[in-house]
């Protein structure tokens, strides 16, 4: 069973179970390239109503929920800047989101020490899909744009990427190097990765 | 003391980050798509369209299947009318195939009825939007072929849309469909001279909005807007835009309420011309 929490150890509140240091960077990004690929190629195809996935967002949210605030907000914004690259909408729009969608999701982290992993991260997953899709309306909104259909597009997000949550978070696992929590975490409590 | 760092290192983070993307958004409005934004964008679709190319060619497929097992109720119908239309092309002894639809298709990009006097290029579209709040379409031809931002695009039947980035080797369009595109259209009201309006979009598969049209005017059904080319305008005249699908009129109301449903359906298309045109050019 994977667990999510916060280990307290030689007197420091420890975020994460592990450190990821520049090898787990590199295979975040790694995965985050064929995340996007696999995006644009096949999830750009699967549309209800007009909608497509959002697989970014749900790899946002995971990696966050495996990494803490720091690292969702960090992998936040860079997917986000990557993504804007490729969509017609405002520059850094989708990096604010994923930024705050990140941030907000690594802080849940602490709160669900000890639940049951695989329902903690479909859960989890979900409610990001939600909370971020509408958050990047919202924003779009206030920045001019116009949204239709946003009942549909939520709805494809969220059961996309709850359905590939479990997989996708042994991969952003496997990606950041973590294992679950226990003595492993414990014997290593410092935060001492760039990346975090 | 180190409890406190370690809990506020994360806000500093964010509130940095924030800063960052707000300074990003600031500085894309006021570059617009033209200015380094339109750069920075060309140059990450030239090193991505390679990867794309190669992954579509294998992951395409995949894509196909989801497709098809996304629509799968609107394919239910659509296979009843299809076998309707084969019974029909029987009877006939009507021949169709998948390459003579699309040399059709083609043969229409090559001969555009309401621009014959306008140099055009011929694109095939790569890809749909990769976002769920702008749709665009992706041409696999670019600034190599002479595309230049801001130049329109049609099919053989009418009016596509407005190219709005341009890479070596790949152009985006925004179609007519999406809720920030805008025309200027000319319509003929009966027992009236004909009359300029503004059709602007509404959302892909949905009529595109009329505004402009005096109160009490008496419009055609089905009868066809088309460009204006009014001085300015990004499209040259006589382009077919759409044909009304209603009128309507609420008291008070200093204009009509007329949808127009558009000629050209983005989602459905392979090809796609793009007239190289410039506004200042001379409209035949």
């Amino acid at each position: 069973m994977i667990s999510y929490g916060t280990h307290v150890g030689a007197g420091s509140a420890v975020v994460g179970p592990s450190s990821a240091g520049q090898g787990g960077a590199y295979r975040l990004f790694l995965v985050a390239i064929t995340t996007f690929v696999v995006q644009h190629c096949i999830f750009s195809a699967l549309r209800i109503h007009g909608a497509q996935p959002d697989l970014m967002l749900g790899l946002v949210v995971l990696v966050a929920l495996d990494g803490g605030p720091r690292r969702g907000a960090l992998f936040g914004f860079a997917v986000g800047l990557g993504v804007d690259l490729f969509v017609m909408t405002p520059f850094g729009l989708s990096a604010l989101t994923f930024t705050l969608v990140g941030y907000a999701v690594g802080q849940l982290r602490g709160a669900l020490a000890g639940e049951d992993g695989a329902l903690v991260t479909t859960a989890v997953a979900a409610g990001g899909a939600i909370v971020g899709t509408l958050g990047y309306a919202l924003l779009l909104v206030i920045a001019g744009g116009a949204v239709y259909g946003l009942g549909w597009i939520v709805l494809t997000v969220a059961l996309v990427n709850t359905i590939l949550a479990v997989p996708t978070s042994r991969v952003v696992r496997w990606a950041s190097g973590s294992r679950s929590g226990g003595a492993r975490s414990r014997s290593r409590p410092g935060l001492r990765g760039a990346w975090r | 003391m180190a409890l406190s760092r370690r809990t506020s290192r994360p806000r500093f983070t964010l509130l940095v980050l924030t800063l960052a993307s707000i300074t990003v958004i600031t500085l894309s409005f006021r570059g617009g798509t033209t200015g380094w934004l339109g750069g920075v964008r060309g140059v990450a679709t030239d090193v991505f369209s390679p990867i794309q190319s190669a992954a579509g060619a294998v992951l395409g497929p995949i894509g196909s299947f989801f497709e098809g097992a996304a629509n799968f109720g609107s394919l239910k119908s659509e296979n009843a009318k299809l076998r309707a239309e084969v019974a029909r092309l029987k009877a006939t002894s009507a021949a169709a195939s998948v390459t003579k639809s699309q040399l059709a298709a083609l043969a229409a990009q090559d001969h555009l009825s309401f621009a014959p006097n306008l140099a055009h290029v011929v694109t095939q579209v790569v890809t749909g939007s990769a976002s769920n709040f702008q749709d665009t379409i992706q041409l696999n031809r670019g600034s190599g072929a002479g595309i230049r931002v801001g130049m329109p695009a049609v099919s053989g039947t009418g009016l596509v849309g407005t190219v709005v980035q341009v890479a070596a080797d790949r152009s985006t369009v925004l179609p007519l469909t999406a809720p920030t595109s805008s025309v200027g259209v000319l319509y003929t009201a009966k027992g009236t001279s004909t009359g300029l309006a503004l059709a602007t979009g509404q959302g892909a598969g949905k009529p595109l909005s009329v505004s402009l049209i005096a109160p009490g005017t008496v419009l055609f059904k089905d009868e066809e807007m088309v460009t204006s080319g009014a001085s300015g305008s990004p499209y040259p005249l006589g382009i077919p835009v759409g044909t009304v699908s209603s009128a309507s009129q609420s008291p008070g109301s200093q204009s009509e309420t007329v949808t127009l449903t558009p000629i050209v359906h983005p989602s459905q298309l392979e090809f796609v011309s793009i007239l190289l045109f410039k506004p200042s050019a001379v409209v035949p």
